[in-house]
C-alpha cells in the first residue's frame, strides 16, 4: 500500500500529509461553484477535503444510476477530478449509512421502505429513527437483503472511485460507513429482533460457546440445540447465574456490528479499493461499540469519533478525545462540526468555534474532519456559504487556526500523558443489560433516566450498575476528577487494550466490582510488573464474568493498600477519600496553577505548547507557575520568564503559551 | 406544513441563533419545556415502580396507582411550581413506542412524525396520563391554526418576519410556500443570490420593509410579513390581545405589516 497511517497523518510514499480536512456536499452546491469552493478550502490551509456520497441521491430509479451524466450537481466522477486539478487530496464517504440530512438518511427509498432490510424492535416494529429528518427505518446490520442492495449501489460506484486512488487520482481514504452503531440506538434491548438478526445471534452463540453442553453448563439450561435460545427483550435477572443471558445479548450487539463492518470492508477491497480504510464511530465509550475489535477488521488503526463541539459540554467533549487518544494511534474526528445543523438550538459563535477546535487539540486530537465547511442546506455557521464566498467571521477562524497548526506543526505533536484510566468492558455491558424501557420515543416524554435502570439486586457486595462510567459518583468517575483536581492529565480507554499499550503510561485506574475477566486481571498485573502502578476499585472481584469463583487481584492485594509488585506497584482503592499520596511530586504538569477551574494541558514535538482552557462563562484568573519561560501563542499576552505569571483567560477561550527552552 | 425536502438554506448564524432562543423561551409546540418541573411516576400495573420529582419538590409517598389521570391532576395542583405531572404505566410505554414507529415515516410532513408520537400518547389515557395534557401551542396560537393560516395563501406565496434590535436586523426569517407546504426556510442572506446588498441591510424596522420588495420579486408574492423592532415582538407574543396590540404599534410606528396578519 503506497499510503500508511501513523501517529501524525497519513504518509503517501514518504510523504507526510496532516489528516486535516474539511467535507463538502457536493451536490449542495451548483457545479458552477465546485472550483471556487475547493479553492477557498486551499486557502483555509487544507490539503484535503472528505466527500460524502449519498446513495440514494445517485440512484435515480431501480438500478439506475446517475453519477451526473443528466443531472450535472451529481458529478462525483467531475468533482474527484477537479479536487485533483485544483490540488486536494480525498477522503471519500460512500456509506451506505451516510445521513447528513438527506432524505431516508442517504438510502434510495426503494431499499429502506423494504421491510427486509429493516431492524425490528423487541416488539417487532421497524425502529423507526426520530434523530434523522424526515425520519428513516434503520436497517438491519444482520440483513442478507441489504448487503444485496449495497452489493449493486457498490458495483455502480466503484468503477468512478478505484481509478482515481492515488497516486493515479485524489483518493487517499475511504471511510466505511457512519454513525457504527445502529444510527445511534445502542441500547441494549432496543433493537435488533430481526429474523435474520435472531439466526445470527445464535451463530453467535455457537461460536462462543462451541456445544450446547457448554452452554447449558452456563446458562443453567436444558437446551438441546442453540436454536432454542430466544434473546432477552428486558431484564429480570434474579440471581447472578441468570446474568450470562442477558451479558450475551449485549455482547452479541458488538458482534454484530463487528461483523457488519467486517463484510463492508470486504466489499471495498473486493471492488479494488486500495488506500487505507477507515471507521467512523459514535460518541460512546463502550459497548455496543468495541472500538479496539473495530479497528483490527479495517488493518489500520483509524477508529474516528464524531465530536459535537459544545462549550457548555466541554466536560463530554475532553472525555471523548481523551477516549479516542487512547483508543487509536491517530486520534481523529471523524466528524467535528463547523457550524451547526439547522435545528440546534445553540449556532455556535465564530469564538466558540475556535475553543471547540482548541479544547479538542489540547486534549489530544491529532486529526480531524470538519463537517460540512462548506455550506450546504441545512447547516448553519460553516466558514464558507453556499455560494462559495466566505463567512468572514467564521473563515477568519480557520484561517488563523490552520496557520498556527502549521507554524506549531501541531500535528507532528502529542499530548505529554502518562496516566490513562480504562473503562471496563464488563461493567459497562453490565450497565447496558440493565438498562431496559430503552424504546425509542420515550425521549419525546422525558422519561427520567432512572426509569430506565432495572433495580439490580443480585446480591453483589459492590453494586456493578452504579460503577458504569456513565453513572454519577462512580468510581471511575471519581478517579477522573480526581486526576483533573490534581493537573493530571490522563487518557481514557477500553480495558481490554493491549499490554503493550499500557507500558506507555505510568499509571493505570481500573473500575472493578465482584466480577471481573480473570485474564484482563492477569493482563494489569503484567503492567505493574513491568514497572507501572496499577489502582483498581471500589472491589475486590472474587468471581470471573460467568459468575465462577476466580480471584487473581486477591492474590496480589487482598485488602486495600498499595503493595510492591517486581518494579511496580498495585494499589487496591475502595474510595478517593483514602487517595492521598497516589500523586507523586513528578505527576502534575511542569506548570502548575492555583485556579482549578482552568484545564492545563502541554503537547510537545518540535515545540511545547502550555495550553490552558477556560470552559466557565467567567473570566477566570490564575498564578501560573512555570520552570520555563513562555511566550504567548494564542489569545495570551507576551513574554514570561520563568517562575510565576498572573494570567487571565476569558470565558469559554483557550491561551496557548510557547515554551522557550 | 413543512415539505420533507424542505431547502434550508442561507441561514445568517446570528439571525438563526436568535431564533433558535425564540423558540426556547416561548416554547413553540409547548409540548414540552427544556429544563420543566416533571413529576414522573412508572408504575406497572397499578404497583408504583419509580418515582422521579425535580428538586425542591417533596412527593408524598405513592404505593399504588388506581385513577391516573385524577392522580396527575391532584399532584399537579398539590405542588404549586410543577410544569407538568405524568404518570406511565410501563408495559403502556412499550406500546406506544411500538405504535410510534409503526406510524407511517414515508410519507408525513417533516414535523408531523413528533406531532403524531404526542398525539399517540394521549390516546391511551388509562396507561399514560398527562396533566396538563400537550397543549401544542406557539404563544397561545394552536399547532392547527398556524398550519390553516400558513397552507391557506395563494400559491406560491411568501412569509416575512423581521425583527431590529440595537439598529441591526436581530431576526430575519423567510418562507416560501407552495402547493401548501414550506417549500424554503431562510433569511435574508437569501437574497445575496440575486445581488440584494444584505450585508449593509437596513437597520430600522421602516428601511427593513424594503425587503419586502426584493422577496416579492425573487422568493414570492408575499402574503404575509410583521417588521417591528424587538421589544415590540416581545409585547405582542406576550400579549393577550395580540390583535390590538398589533395596531397599536402599528399606528404608533414601531411595527408595520404587509399582506394579511390574522
Amino acid at each position: 500500500m503506497a499510503i500508511r497511517i501513523e501517529s501524525n497523518g497519513l504518509y503517501l510514499e514518504g510523504r507526510q500529509i496532516p489528516l486535516y480536512s474539511g467535507s463538502v456536499h457536493y451536490w449542495r452546491h451548483a457545479p458552477e461553484v465546485w472550483r471556487t469552493i475547493l479553492e477557498r478550502i486551499k486557502e483555509l490551509g487544507f490539503e484535503l477535503v472528505s466527500i460524502p456520497i449519498p446513495w440514494g441521491l445517485h440512484e435515480s430509479g431501480p438500478g439506475i444510476f446517475d453519477f451526473g451524466e443528466r443531472n450535472p450537481q451529481k458529478g462525483l466522477p467531475k468533482f474527484l477530478d477537479l479536487c485533483r486539478d485544483v490540488g486536494l487530496l480525498t477522503v471519500v464517504r460512500p456509506g451506505p449509512v451516510i445521513d447528513e440530512d438527506m432524505p431516508y438518511g442517504g438510502f434510495p427509498l426503494r431499499v429502506i421502505r423494504n421491510a427486509a432490510v429493516w431492524a425490528l424492535t423487541s416488539t417487532g416494529a421497524p425502529a423507526v429513527s426520530s434523530r434523522l429528518t424526515p425520519p428513516v427505518a434503520i436497517p438491519s446490520y444482520a440483513s442478507e437483503k441489504l448487503f444485496q442492495e449495497i452489493t449493486k449501489f457498490f458495483d455502480q460506484l466503484m468503477p468512478i472511485l478505484t481509478p482515481r486512488q492515488y497516486p493515479d487520482g485524489p483518493i487517499v481514504l475511504c471511510q466505511i460507513n457512519r454513525e457504527t452503531a445502529f444510527m445511534g440506538r445502542v441500547q441494549a434491548y432496543d433493537l435488533d429482533y430481526s429474523p435474520e438478526s435472531i439466526t445470527l445471534y445464535r451463530q453467535f452463540l455457537n461460536e462462543k460457546y462451541g456445544s450446547i453442553e457448554s452452554l447449558n453448563g452456563v446458562y443453567g439450561g436444558r437446551y438441546t440445540a442453540v436454536g432454542e435460545i430466544v434473546p432477552p427483550k428486558s431484564c429480570e435477572a434474579v440471581v447472578q447465574r441468570d446474568l450470562p443471558w442477558y451479558m450475551d445479548w449485549v455482547e452479541y450487539k458488538e458482534y454484530l456490528i463487528r461483523r457488519f463492518h467486517t463484510r463492508l470492508a470486504q466489499m471495498f477491497r473486493e471492488r479494488g479499493v486500495t488506500v487505507p480504510l477507515a471507521i467512523d464511530g459514535p460518541a460512546v465509550f463502550s459497548t455496543p461499540v468495541d472500538s479496539l475489535a473495530l479497528q483490527k477488521i479495517i488493518e489500520t488503526p483509524l477508529f474516528g469519533m464524531e465530536i459535537e463541539p459544545r462549550p457548555a459540554d466541554y466536560h463530554a467533549m475532553a472525555a471523548h478525545i481523551r477516549y479516542l487518544t487512547g483508543t487509536s494511534r491517530l486520534p481523529y474526528a471523524s466528524r467535528f462540526g463547523s457550524g451547526e445543523s439547522w435545528f440546534t438550538p445553540n449556532v455556535l459563535t465564530p469564538a466558540e468555534q475556535e475553543f471547540c477546535i482548541l479544547c479538542a487539540v489540547m486534549h489530544g486530537m491529532s486529526a480531524v474532519d470538519f463537517h460540512m465547511l462548506a455550506e450546504g442546506d441545512r447547516w448553519v455557521g460553516a466558514p464558507i456559504k453556499r455560494s462559495g464566498a466566505f463567512r468572514e467571521e467564521y473563515a477568519d477562524v480557520f484561517r488563523r487556526l490552520g496557520v498556527f497548526f502549521a507554524h506549531h506543526k501541531i500535528w507532528d505533536s502529542k499530548k505529554n500523558c502518562r496516566t490513562l484510566v480504562l473503562v471496563s468492558t464488563g461493567l459497562e455491558r453490565y450497565h447496558s443489560a440493565f438498562s431496559t424501557l430503552n424504546h425509542a420515543y420515550l425521549g419525546l416524554l422525558r422519561i427520567p433516566k432512572v426509569f430506565s435502570e432495572v433495580p439490580s439486586s443480585l446480591g453483589f457486595q459492590t453494586e456493578p450498575m452504579q460503577q458504569s462510567i456513565l453513572e454519577e459518583g462512580s468510581w471511575i468517575q471519581e478517579a477522573c476528577r480526581y486526576l483533573e483536581n490534581a493537573q493530571v492529565e490522563y487518557n481514557l480507554a477500553p480495558s481490554r487494550l493491549m499490554l503493550d499499550e499500557l507500558t506507555k503510561y505510568d499509571m493505570v485506574f481500573v473500575p472493578t466490582a465482584d466480577f471481573m475477566d480473570p485474564q484482563e486481571q492477569e493482563k494489569l498485573l503484567g503492567f505493574a510488573d513491568r514497572g507501572g502502578h496499577l489502582v483498581f476499585g471500589p472491589a475486590l472481584p472474587t468471581l470471573d464474568e460467568r459468575m465462577n469463583p476466580a480471584s487473581v487481584f486477591g492474590g496480589v492485594t487482598p485488602s486495600p493498600g498499595t503493595q510492591t509488585r517486581e518494579s511496580g506497584k498495585v494499589t487496591f482503592l475502595p474510595s478517593f477519600e483514602l487517595a492521598k499520596d497516589l500523586i507523586t511530586p513528578d505527576m502534575p504538569n511542569v506548570v502548575l496553577l492555583d485556579n482549578p477551574n482552568l484545564r492545563l494541558t502541554i503537547r510537545g514535538g518540535s515545540t511545547i505548547l502550555v495550553y490552558l482552557a477556560n470552559p466557565t462563562n467567567t473570566i477566570q484568573r490564575s498564578l501560573m507557575i512555570s520552570s520555563w519561560p513562555l511566550r504567548g501563542a494564542w489569545n495570551a499576552p507576551g513574554e514570561t520568564q520563568a517562575g510565576s505569571v498572573t494570567t487571565e483567560v476569558a470565558p469559554f477561550s483557550v491561551q496557548v503559551w510557547e515554551v522557550l527552552k | 406544513m413543512i415539505a420533507r425536502d424542505v431547502e434550508i438554506t442561507d441561514l445568517r448564524p446570528d439571525a438563526w441563533r436568535n431564533l433558535a432562543s425564540l423558540i426556547e423561551t416561548s416554547r413553540i409546540a409547548d409540548v414540552r419545556p427544556t429544563h420543566p418541573n416533571l413529576l414522573s411516576i412508572l408504575h406497572h400495573g397499578g404497583k408504583v415502580l419509580r418515582v422521579y420529582a425535580p428538586a425542591g419538590f417533596r412527593v408524598p409517598a405513592i404505593e399504588l396507582v388506581d385513577d391516573p389521570q385524577e392522580l396527575a391532576k391532584k399532584l399537579y395542583y398539590q405542588l404549586p411550581g410543577l410544569d407538568s405531572v405524568q404518570i406511565l404505566e410501563k408495559d403502556s410505554l412499550v406500546q406506544f413506542s411500538d405504535r410510534a414507529q409503526r406510524a407511517d415515516w414515508v410519507t408525513n410532513d417533516l414535523e408531523d412524525f413528533v406531532f403524531k408520537a404526542y398525539a399517540l400518547a394521549e390516546q391511551d389515557p388509562a396507561g399514560l396520563a398527562f396533566y396538563p395534557q400537550f397543549s401544542s401551542k406557539w404563544n397561545g396560537f394552536p399547532l392547527e391554526s398556524i398550519r390553516a393560516w400558513i397552507t391557506s395563501g395563494p400559491d406560491p406565496c411568501a412569509y416575512f418576519l423581521g425583527i431590529t434590535r440595537n439598529s441591526t436586523p436581530w431576526l430575519t426569517l423567510i418562507l416560501r410556500v407552495v402547493e401548501k407546504k414550506i417549500r424554503l426556510i431562510t433569511t435574508i442572506d437569501f437574497l445575496a443570490r440575486f445581488d440584494v446588498p444584505v450585508a449593509g441591510m437596513p437597520s430600522n424596522p421602516k428601511d427593513l420593509s424594503a425587503v419586502c420588495e426584493a422577496i416579492h420579486a425573487h422568493v414570492a408574492p408575499i402574503r404575509s410579513a410583521l417588521i417591528c423592532d424587538y421589544m415590540t415582538f416581545a409585547r405582542l407574543l406576550s400579549s393577550e390581545d395580540k390583535r390590538r396590540d398589533l395596531t397599536l404599534a402599528m399606528a404608533d410606528g414601531s411595527a408595520s405589516s404587509f399582506g394579511i396578519i390574522e
